[in-house]
């Protein structure tokens, strides 16, 4: 999927190195993010982040323009999330967002350590992304980054409307998340 | 989408806000990354062709021990089926090898996370699909020749024994790589309903 590209991004290099310190600097610490929505182990995820790194180091060389770097880095970092997830756990049941209630209880018995709210609500959002396939977990991360619809579907391929649906149940899965949290 | 007091903002805001070691990654460490990375894959990759040369070696030895110590016909006939073993192995090992280069020139991970997954999903399935052709098939010819010399050697109950055993794994092995690639063909139906 083409994409046209963003005027708001500063001007591409033409070398390969300085087009990867570029999308560092936009979205360096979105990656990491994206790591830990990725992988809960904290060595795996280090692991995964600087492979995510690498990757994308690699990728720039052949950069052709397709889409903005921010597209493109996005594009390769999920990739080499989702390969990563497939290799660790080939045969692990991953559920659809209409389908998460059915299957992923809220865990009524909380560690102390998330007691605390805020890590309470950053581990619900944690537990709700390892539990999802990869596609909606795709959307679900780029939401969580603020990104707009169109980015979202740039970076998935998926039509601007399955977009909107997904969003739609993003939001409403975690409302409901919040709400059980909450009355808890 | 701004409103700050949905869940959806609160999450949003918890999700940027999450406390990470945000270490810095250099193109140097990149670039010794990636010189690990290539070291590991070629030792990885020798190590395997070096146990696959080893069972090929052995196997040739046998046909060429059978062939010069052997003085009947069925000796003769076991020895060729050491041969077809090795060759058999040699196309499997070929195969493999051209599939892993070729599987590395398409991947394009600047794709959408669509295609990617699409992509990847019908290559593992192509693989699983064709597993008995390229890794079992070869190694059929050869099996069936030393276990007919066997049999008709007079050796009946190690023949039915041993070949049985054989041919069983190879049929166990078939028949996961045909149940991989069914499932697979399951999810990549899944993805493509999901997607419209």
């Amino acid at each position: 999927m083409a994409c046209p590209t963003n005027t708001l991004e500063p001007e591409l290099s033409e070398d390969a190195d300085q087009r990867y310190m570029q999308a560092v600097e936009l979205l360096g610490g979105a990656l990491a993010r994206l790591a830990a929505g990725y992988e809960a182990d904290c060595a795996e995820r280090q692991d995964l982040l600087q492979n995510i790194h690498l990757q994308l180091w690699r990728s720039l060389t052949s950069f052709d323009g397709r889409c903005s770097l921010r597209t493109w880095a996005y594009r390769v970092a999920h990739n080499v999330a989702a390969d990563h997830v497939a290799r660790a756990r080939r045969w692990t049941h991953t559920v659809g967002l209409d389908d998460f209630e059915d299957h992923d209880p809220v865990d009524p018995k909380p560690s102390p350590e998330t007691e605390l709210a805020e890590r309470q609500a950053l581990s619900r959002v944690h537990a709700i992304l390892q539990r999802l396939g990869p596609i909606d977990r795709q959307v679900m991360i780029l939401y969580l980054e603020d990104e707009s619809a169109a980015t979202i579907a740039e970076v998935s391929g998926l039509s601007a409307g399955a977009v909107a649906t997904r969003i739609h149940r993003v939001k409403r899965l975690i409302a409901d998340r919040f709400k059980m949290g909450a009355a808890r | 989408m701004n409103d700050k007091s949905a869940p959806g903002s609160d999450a949003r805001y918890h999700w940027k806000e999450q406390s990470m070691t945000t270490t810095t990654i250099t193109l140097d460490e990149i670039r010794e990354r990636e010189r690990q990375l290539t070291r590991t894959t070629t030792g990885r990759n020798t190590l395997e062709y070096l146990a696959g040369g080893t069972a090929a070696l052995f196997l040739l030895f046998m046909a060429v021990f059978t062939f010069i110590k052997g003085d009947s016909a069925i000796d003769m006939l076991i020895a060729s089926g050491f041969a077809a073993l090795v060759i058999g192995m040699v196309l499997a090992g070929l195969q493999l090898f051209t599939r892993s280069r070729r599987s590395k020139g398409d991947s394009d991970v600047a794709a959408t996370g669509v295609d990617h997954l699409r992509r990847r999903l019908e290559h593992e399935r192509v693989l699983h699909q064709s597993a008995w052709l390229w890794y079992v098939g070869p190694l059929l010819p050869g099996f069936v020749i030393i276990y007919g010399g066997i049999f008709l050697a007079g050796n009946v109950s190690f023949a039915f024994t041993a070949g049985g055993l054989t041919f069983a794994f190879l049929l166990f092995v078939a028949i996961i790589n045909r149940r991989a690639a069914a499932k697979l063909e399951h999810e990549i139906g899944d993805l493509r309903r999901h997607v419209e």
